[in-house]
């Protein structure tokens, strides 16, 4: 039951910041592209929850792409592109764990130093493979390198920037929501 | 005698073993500073020897040098692996160590390549042989030259 209301509140936390960067994308002129806040949720999902949350991200990324992206992606396009940003991060959890690099799968044994290299590695390993995936398909190269620029910086900066604001504000913002009243 | 024709190499496909990127970090693990004006030396008489033209020449050798100590501190800032020398580091790790060498050293090649001109090369034939040729040619390198260290008790293998 656990496992079902943390892949629900992993679903709504992704999908949530994929509104925010739409939102303020619409607002501010490259904001989507250079601050890619929904792989700053999904790692967070993943960090809180472990990776019983795939399901949830892996919906909610498909959603993201069906009808959030700039290109038009059929179904099999877009159901590649979010298995590969869903499990991307897995593999960088479990790649990180065998080599002894840090456990990334028990919340209480986490150092931020080992999130913020996780969100690097992951950052580069996502978006090479999102784009291998699409470059064939690509005639103009110089247009492609800019695009892969763009989201390797974009996840980068909104992984980082996601779980710095989640970890040192959520405890504030915790504590504000819960001394609101509804009447 | 020339043992491989220069004009025969593309610089649009890499190498599926590429030795030198195993060679650079190593050379960089074991000699630190002092070794890095060798390295840098070497890489632009090799980019010489391919006659390469002249920005990719400058761009690719500094690259070379410069993404081993990248990755290099990347693990040691952020408290992964001390990487003092490669006797106390197991397979793993330095399996883990190429993998993050070979993303630095490709795609800093990839976006220098591609951004800097409009090349006429396929983007995809590209990052798909110069990945696993650098990932493939540091491991191997690297595994070689802890076994020849091991094997006549070199280096940090002598006591």
């Amino acid at each position: 039951m656990s496992i079902l209301s943390h892949n629900i509140k992993a679903f709504l936390l992704v999908t949530a910041s994929v509104l925010i960067s739409v939102f303020f994308g619409n607002l501010i002129e490259n904001f989507k592209t250079l601050i890619y806040l929904a792989f700053g949720a999904k790692i967070l999902c993943l960090l809180l929850w472990g990776v019983y949350v795939v399901p949830g991200i892996l919906v909610a990324k498909s959603f993201q792409y069906l009808f959030f992206s700039n290109f038009d992606p059929t179904l099999d396009i877009a159901l590649s592109l979010a298995m590969i940003a869903t499990f991307t991060p897995v593999m960088t959890m479990y790649m990180m764990r065998i080599s002894n690099a840090g456990n990334l799968f028990k919340l209480e044994a986490i150092n931020f130093r080992h999130i913020i290299f996780f969100i690097i590695i992951s950052s580069m390993l996502s978006a090479v493979l999102k784009h291998i995936y699409m470059l064939s398909d690509i005639e103009f190269a110089h247009h492609a390198a800019i695009v892969m620029l763009e989201a390797l910086f974009g996840q980068l900066f909104g992984g980082l920037l996601f779980v710095y604001v989640a970890t040192k504000y959520a405890p504030h913002i915790h504590r504000f929501a819960s001394k609101i009243k509804f009447v | 005698m020339e043992l491989i024709n220069p004009e025969k190499i593309s610089i649009k496909i890499g190498s599926y073993l590429y030795l030198p990127l195993g060679a650079y970090v190593f050379c960089w693990i074991i000699y630190g500073n002092q070794g890095l004006p060798g390295q840098l030396l070497i890489s632009l008489l090799m980019s010489i020897y391919w006659s390469l033209d002249y920005n990719i020449l400058v761009q690719f050798s500094l690259i070379n040098v410069i993404a081993p100590i990248l990755a290099t501190s990347l693990f040691r800032e952020l408290a992964i692996y001390k990487f003092k020398d490669f006797k106390s580091e197991t397979v793993l790790a330095i399996l883990f160590l190429c993998i993050v060498l070979a993303l630095f050293n490709s795609l800093s090649k990839f976006f220098f390549y591609f951004l800097t001109e409009n090349h006429e090369s396929n983007p995809f034939a590209f990052l798909t042989t110069y990945l696993p040729g650098d990932i493939i040619g540091a491991f191997v390198f690297i595994m070689f030259a802890k076994f020849i260290m091991k094997t006549f008790h070199l280096g940090s293998y002598r006591t």
